[in-house]
């Protein structure tokens, strides 16, 4: 293709939220003029996620601070943004995306951002009143309007949005207790002695911590109780499901793509010919680790639309980023970059204090920062040059 | 060319530090600060790179 066509080719990108929208500026900011076209599947215009769990749900912010691209930046993409409208169907072949209504979409350039949703606990009912999931705008000031004070709330699964949650809700008067089935939770992610810290510090704000236990029944509608699969009861007047999330990617069954967890991908989000995933649904294969990642993190969904924008435009590199998410709980952040490995691996304190570091085989591979943002800075740049060099073997 | 951060609205990702470690830096909090609010020449790259990096969109440039 001539360099002039990749400036006019008719991009639609699947998926309105942070990794479609970064996908989108950069097209335009490296030239693209052809015709954009944006599908989102939620009415709302295009707002950021992380805010929901906390500065939303504590009632700090509105709902119009997590515009993700103010009002007029947003008109100045002169994209056509279809909201409200679900993918159903990709048809490779034909490189065109059906959508709920019937309308077909035609393509030169595809990417797919429909990133994952709230996994549900097999015992809830559908509708069932006073059970949430935290996912969307709408979930969020749903749960919102549940929070009153005294309000007992059982967050079922010690995740970071279980917990950061059940932060938001002791800090809003709400009485917490979080279930969780394995005893550590996070330590996979955190490594122990971090994990270790972080239940102990929900323990001393007044969150009743039930680890190693799972949800037998969400008894009651609306709910008026969780039975635990050790016998016990704990009343509740809320539920919220945080047990993980799945990639959005029921409509591509059949579509020849692979996706078995999330869109697979090569090093450059290239899912297929004309094809590219960003953002939580897709796994690619990283070339600095030497092996496919598919993350839930806000970071990356920025930093993964744009290389595929880079891409789109015949600039593309292999996409080699740090890994890096935060996660606050009342007044502590934790920031980890990297990998850390299964079971947490062979952890160090770091000199600096607030720093952990995680290693396989004397190789830096992780580094956790507990209240230490600017301690973490040069874990993330050491990562980073080292991705990079492996990148351009 | 001058930068403009909006600290109210910075979420402390350090994605504009690890783009433009000269002339961005972080408070305790992660907060975005500013090393220096003019570009040197040569440097509008970096800048142009910490202002796609940011997912808070916090970031601008001003003529």
């Amino acid at each position: 293709m001539p360099a002039a066509g990749f400036h006019q080719q008719r991009v639609l990108i699947v998926g309105a939220s942070a990794a479609g929208l970064a996908a989108a500026t950069a097209l335009r900011r490296r030239g693209h003029t052809g015709p954009l076209t944006i599908l989102g599947a939620e009415p709302e215009t295009p707002y950021d996620r992380p805010p929901l769990s906390k500065q939303l749900l504590a009632g700090d912010w509105s709902a119009e601070r997590l515009d993700l691209l103010p009002r007029q930046k947003l008109a100045e993409l002169k994209a056509e943004l279809r909201l409200g409208t679900r993918a159903v169907a990709l048809d490779l072949s034909c490189r065109r995306v059906l959508d709920g209504s019937g309308a077909s979409h035609e393509f030169d350039a595809a990417v797919i951002a429909t990133g994952v949703s709230p996994r549900m606990l097999a015992c809830a009912r559908p509708g069932q009143a006073g059970v949430y999931v935290l996912r969307t705008l709408r979930d969020a000031l749903g749960l919102s309007a549940a929070l009153t004070a005294g309000c007992r709330l059982v967050v079922a699964g010690g995740g970071f949005l279980g917990l950061e949650v059940a932060a938001t809700a002791r800090s809003r008067g709400a009485e917490v207790t979080v279930v969780e089935a394995v005893e550590q939770p996070l330590a996979a992610r955190l490594g122990p002695t971090a994990s270790r810290r972080l239940l102990g510090l929900h323990r001393e704000r007044g969150v009743a911590v039930r680890a190693g236990t799972g949800i037998a029944e969400i008894s009651g509608d609306p709910v008026r109780a969780v039975l635990l699969t050790d016998g016990t009861s704990v009343p509740a007047d809320a539920v919220l499901i945080a047990i993980g999330a799945r990639p959005n990617t029921d409509w591509l069954e059949g579509s020849g793509l692979d996706v078995a967890d999330g869109i697979t991908c090569d090093e450059y989000c290239r899912a297929a010919p004309a094809v590219w995933a960003a953002g939580d649904v897709a796994r690619w294969f990283h070339h600095g680790i030497g092996a496919h990642l598919r993350l839930e993190h806000r970071t990356n969904a920025t930093e993964q639309g744009q290389a595929v924008a880079a891409d789109i435009m015949g600039e593309g590199r292999p996409f080699v980023p740090v890994p890096f998410f935060w996660t606050d709980h009342y007044d502590t952040r934790l920031q980890v970059a990297g990998i850390v490995p299964a079971g947490g691996g062979a952890e160090r304190a770091a000199p600096e204090p607030g720093v952990i570091t995680f290693h396989a085989h004397d190789t830096l591979n992780g580094a956790l920062g507990w209240n230490a943002v600017r301690q973490l800075m040069p874990y993330r740049q050491a990562l980073r040059a080292r991705y990079e060099l492996a990148a351009a073997e | 060319m001058k930068i403009v951060v909006d600290r109210d609205k910075c979420v402390g990702s350090g994605a504009c530090v690890l783009a433009a470690p000269r002339v961005f830096g972080q408070d305790e909090d992660g907060i975005v600060e500013l090393s220096s609010a003019e570009v040197e020449p040569g440097g509008e790259r970096e800048v142009r790179d910490a202002i796609d990096a940011c997912p808070a969109a916090v970031i601008e440039i001003a003529y």
